[in-house]
């Protein structure tokens, strides 16, 4: 039974271990003496500072950091706001007080009751918030009557001043931090810990410079008595009774230009979609609307679930930013990349015309020109003027999808252009391959048709178009969009700063683009142009028109007989100044049933407008007087023209407009 | 049936059951103390916990105390180490991943933190090391360095989670147990001295000022009284406000009020003296000697080296947490997560507390056995 194991002898000095015994019971015995010199030489004075000053730590939220424009006018700051308290462990009289605070602020007693109760589970003496965004009226009152009411109190803290309305997706909502975006931000930031009910930025710039913005949180060493009431400093304070002051988060300047930006509001009034204007030759964001628009100050307040409800099943998709996040077809805004697709692949010199007589057939299939009677002999600099489509038909099913797609790549389309704003979209670039892989049906040459227009599986997002528009005039460069110009600390000091990037340099043969920027200026300034409306006296500027069907109709209707959510998209992108653009703007209006040429380019038209006042001033007041004449000057493009089906349809008598219309025919 | 009790009485010959006596009166301190601490709450669920894992804690005393002997936990000590290793460099490799100090280790619904079960086979491990040792020849740093190794590994694993606490609480354990072997008094200084002198040069040459500013608001809390120095404060406005008497069974306003950050784990301590004054924390330091004199007692009277080993590594584990908890407590000490065993809340800490408690048992019935 006993284990050899074990026999060894024992190594241990055992005077060591007497050593450790002695030496311990010494430690103890001086921790006897510590506890005699805290517990009764100084116990006195400690029960003292326990008893009278009871020090608290309350943590103060931080002021975000303010959002400027890129001229350095305020976009968003803070107020101090302030909310009605109770702690129900300071509470008095608990039926009376609350009863007077319930007269007082005129809010339900058992609201008052209902708050408290949710409440029962976070730590004591901790204040629960009983109504927000007190008057100054209610506080004067609270204040008055402070001293009659232990346990009810005001508190302040800063919040967002929501004085403007606009443009809620590019500033974005502020909310508590879930559970979820506590792990994942705690883990990253190591200098920084969030708390249950941090305030983060949930969307746009307030997300994106969420660690730039949140700024560092005070806190205030309070010393309260048995009633919670707050008292000046005493014998034993410890230097506590002060307080460590919040740090405002850094401000954020951004690239956006406050003036183009409510120019875009204002001009985007009643319509859904997007507005987005960018500086043409770095990639600065200069205007950022996406609509509808929806409240901030509701989210600051507490959203109810109503509200919630109501913004979620909302058919116009308030909550989704339709800058980058919104994927849309192109519509005729896209022959600018199948014209120059045809030129450079040498599929179409500048000078070999077609002759559009209103429809295009292919096999069984027929496909119509927007404008039935047709544009006669067209060349490819006015099949752009014109948007016809019967040419884009022609040049579409010489080039093959491939070829289109890889011209669509070259532009930025079918990625994320990197502003990482809101959950964006890649867009799509239909191919072959993508058909055969994603559909499990080969590409059928009628899907090519769709697509030399714009229509068909082409998606692509506003802040795509615009990137790509700004490469075709700015020499062939694609820009990565970004919308900070600096961070800013409170002395005033740079901390970052962004530069252009130049995600792609696009390779052409320079008269074949000259070609397309011809077009694309007579879109603009000839008088049988589709996108003449965008027109500011005084400056050359090119664009391009698009209507993008959401759905194929089977029979020819009115569009205000439509349901909206069939109804076309209006698309109008261009470029100013034409010879050498500065600015590139899109607007997208989505649903609305008219043409891009009537309802997308007087957007752009006046977004345009307010940059080039500011960026031209002189050479804009030289030109106003005679800007009226060229205004207007064709009253049939008001009309609308109806949409086709996929056979040929009876003429129509409405037809005439000159409104562009991309007409998609499921041929097969 | 009498055939079953003599078996019975046979497998718990030999248990110290004046040591078991003192422990769990140090438990119902604890629990006591965690019931007017968080009693009060709403949820007083941390009582309900721990009152479990003292429930598991005296299975897992059982489990190593009288299910297991002496031999066969011997067997085992090459293979635990190996597993806590394994699971230490796990923890370390998912704390790179999600980019942050990362303790704990998830296996299926129970959560453990292994550099708490460091402790307990950094004990077993080292004893072990020394088992076949003999004569009375005396070591040196040259001749210690199997024992370097073993216990460098988990002390660097632990170390990088970073775990600066519990990585020099396994140093100081596996230090202490090494220090009864017959180590000369020259290697002993020569680690004292070169620890000394590379601290010296550190603060002279090596460190920032804003790095020695925190060194000095780490020794003196005092410096920084709204910062590193606000808990330490607090709590000795706790201690001392509870007198001689104490302030009774939840009456303490500091802790009552939340004043006292960790009232539960690491200054579980300090609610003890709030409430219950110079003469319940007077009782609670005699238990601790008291528990303290019997583990040597048992080392003393151990009959091989691996027994006597392990039982100054107990030792070792309860001086060190009671030194440094009570220290910090009294404002001595600057503020570090160590619990004080068997009062603090902590399920993994109270698991291993058990176990060390079962190793005692284990080593007491081996000398009962190996006597007849």
């Amino acid at each position: 039974m006993v284990d050899n194991r074990f026999k060894s002898e024992v190594i241990i000095d055992p005077r060591r271990i007497y050593l450790a015994i002695a030496v311990f019971a010494f430690l103890v015995l001086s921790l006897v003496g510590r506890l005699w010199y805290l517990q009764i030489l100084k116990g006195k004075d400690f029960a003292i500072a326990s008893e009278r000053n009871r020090v608290r730590e309350v943590t103060r939220p931080s002021p975000r950091g303010l959002i400027f424009d890129r001229n350095g006018s305020l976009m968003l700051s803070n107020r101090p706001f302030f909310d009605l308290v109770i702690i129900p462990q300071y509470l008095q009289n608990r039926e009376q007080t609350l009863k007077i605070v319930s007269e007082l602020f005129s809010i339900p007693l058992e609201q008052i009751e209902k708050r408290l109760a949710e409440s029962a589970s976070i730590p004591h003496f901790v204040p629960i918030r009983i109504k927000r965004n007190l008057t100054l009226h209610e506080v004067a009152m609270m204040e008055s009557n402070k001293f009659f009411l232990p346990g009810v109190d005001v508190d302040t803290a800063p919040r967002r001043d929501y004085q403007r309305s606009d443009s809620a997706h590019l500033f974005g909502y502020l909310g508590e931090v879930t559970n979820r975006e506590l792990d994942s931000l705690n883990s990253v930031a190591r200098d920084y810990q969030y708390k249950v009910g941090s305030i983060i930025g949930k969307m746009g710039v307030e997300k994106k410079y969420e660690n730039s913005l949140r700024g560092i949180e005070g806190k205030d060493y309070l010393q309260v008595d048995a009633f919670g009431r707050l008292q000046s400093a005493s014998a034993m304070d410890f230097g506590l009774s002060t307080r460590k002051s919040a740090t405002r988060g850094n401000d954020v300047v951004l690239t956006i230009d406050d003036d183009i930006q409510r120019a875009a509001v204002e001009a985007f009034r009643n319509k859904n979609g997007a507005v987005v204007a960018m500086n043409a030759q770095n990639g600065e964001i200069l205007a950022y609307v996406s609509h509808p628009n929806f409240s901030l100050s509701m989210y600051q307040d507490g959203l109810t679930g109503e509200d919630w409800q109501l913004l979620q099943t909302n058919p116009f998709k308030p909550l989704l930013d339709k800058v980058t996040g919104g994927e849309y077809p192109p519509g005729s805004v896209f022959k600018i990349i199948t014209a120059l697709a045809a030129l450079e692949e040498g599929v179409v010199s500048p000078q070999r015309t077609y002759s559009c007589n209103g429809v295009f057939t292919l096999g069984n299939g027929k496909w119509r020109c927007w404008k039935k009677t047709g544009h006669g002999v067209v060349n490819l600099r006015r099949s752009l003027e014109e948007s016809c489509d019967v040419f884009y038909y022609q040049v579409g099913n010489l080039l093959g999808v491939d070829r289109i797609a890889k011209w669509s790549r070259a532009f930025g389309l079918g990625e994320k252009t990197g502003l990482d704003l809101n959950l964006e979209r890649p867009g799509l670039v239909p191919t072959t391959e993508w058909k055969l892989q994603s559909k499990g049906a080969p590409w059928q040459s009628g899907d090519t048709i769709n697509v030399s227009i714009g229509q068909g599986y082409n998606l692509m997002t506003p802040l795509q178009i615009v990137t790509m528009m700004a490469a075709v005039g700015n020499g062939g460069k694609v820009y990565k969009p970004y919308l900070l110009k600096k961070i800013v600390d409170a002395n005033g000091n740079v901390v970052a700063e962004e530069k252009p990037v130049t995600r792609r340099k696009i390779s052409y043969k320079p008269e074949n683009m000259a070609v397309v920027r011809s077009g694309l200026e007579d879109v603009v300034m000839n008088p049988t142009g589709t996108g003449k409306r965008s027109a500011v006296a005084g400056f050359r500027i090119a664009g391009k028109t698009g209507t993008a069907q959401t759905a194929a109709l089977k029979r020819s209707k009115d569009q205000d007989e439509v349901h909206f959510q069939q109804r076309d998209h209006a698309w109008f992108a261009a470029y100013a100044p034409a010879e050498n653009p500065e600015i590139a703007v899109v607007a997208l209006s989505e649903f609305d049933g008219g043409g891009g040429g009537a309802q997308a380019a007087p957007i752009v038209q006046k977004v345009l407008e307010a940059y080039l006042r500011k960026a031209h001033p002189e050479k804009f007041a030289s030109v106003k007087v005679t800007q009226k004449a060229v205004d207007r000057k064709t009253p049939l493009d008001e009309q609308r023209v109806s949409p086709a089906v996929d056979v040929l349809p009876p003429a129509d008598s409405e037809n005439g407009g000159e409104d562009n219309r991309n007409d998609e025919a499921a041929g097969d | 049936m009498v055939l079953f009790w003599q078996l019975i009485k046979e497998r718990f010959r030999g248990t110290p059951w004046s040591l078991l006596v003192t422990v769990y009166l140090l438990v119902g301190v604890g629990l006591f103390n965690m019931y007017s601490a968080t009693g009060a709450d709403v949820s007083p669920f941390r009582f309900n916990d721990q009152l479990k894992w003292a429930l598991v804690g005296t299975l897992a005393m059982a489990f190593w105390g009288v299910l297991m002997d002496l031999r066969s936990i011997e067997r085992l000590s090459f293979l635990s180490y190996f597993i806590v290793c394994a699971m230490l460099f796990a923890v370390d490799v998912s704390g790179q991943i999600a980019k942050g100090s990362q303790r704990w280790l998830s296996l299926g619904p129970i959560r453990v933190q292994p550099s708490e079960l460091a402790k307990f086979v950094i004990i077993l491990i080292v004893a072990r090391s020394f088992m076949f040792m003999k004569g009375v020849h005396e070591f040196t740093l040259l001749t210690l360095w199997r024992q370097m190794i073993v216990v460098g590994i988990p002390f660097l694993l632990v170390l990088v989670q970073p775990d600066l606490g519990t990585s020099g609480l396994v140093l100081l354990i596996a230090c202490f147990q090494i220090a009864f072997v017959r180590v000369n008094w020259t290697s002993i200084a020569i680690v004292v001295f070169t620890g000394l002198s590379a601290s010296i040069i550190a603060w002279n040459f090596v460190l920032y000022d804003y790095q020695k500013l925190r060194v000095l608001n780490f020794i003196n809390p005092m410096r920084d009284p709204k910062g590193a120095g606000y808990h330490s404060i607090q709590s000795m406005i706790a201690v001392g406000s509870g007198g001689v008497w104490g302030r009774g069974f939840q009456q303490g306003t500091q802790s009552q009020l939340s004043f006292l950050p960790e009232r539960h784990t690491d200054f579980a301590f300090s609610v003890w003296a709030e409430e219950q004054g110079f003469v319940g924390c007077v009782v609670v330091f005699g238990l601790y000697l008291l528990l303290l004199l019997q583990i040597f007692q048992i080392a003393e009277k151990a009959r091989d080296t691996f027994s006597a080993l392990i039982s100054l590594g107990v030792a070792g584990f309860f001086l060190f947490h009671f030194l440094i908890n009570v220290t910090m407590v009294l404002g001595w000490f600057p503020v570090v997560g160590v619990p004080l065993s068997l009062v603090s809340y902590g399920g993994s800490h109270m698991l291993t507390v058990m176990s060390c408690i079962g190793l005692l048992i284990a080593v007491e019935r081996r000398r009962a056995s190996s006597s007849t």
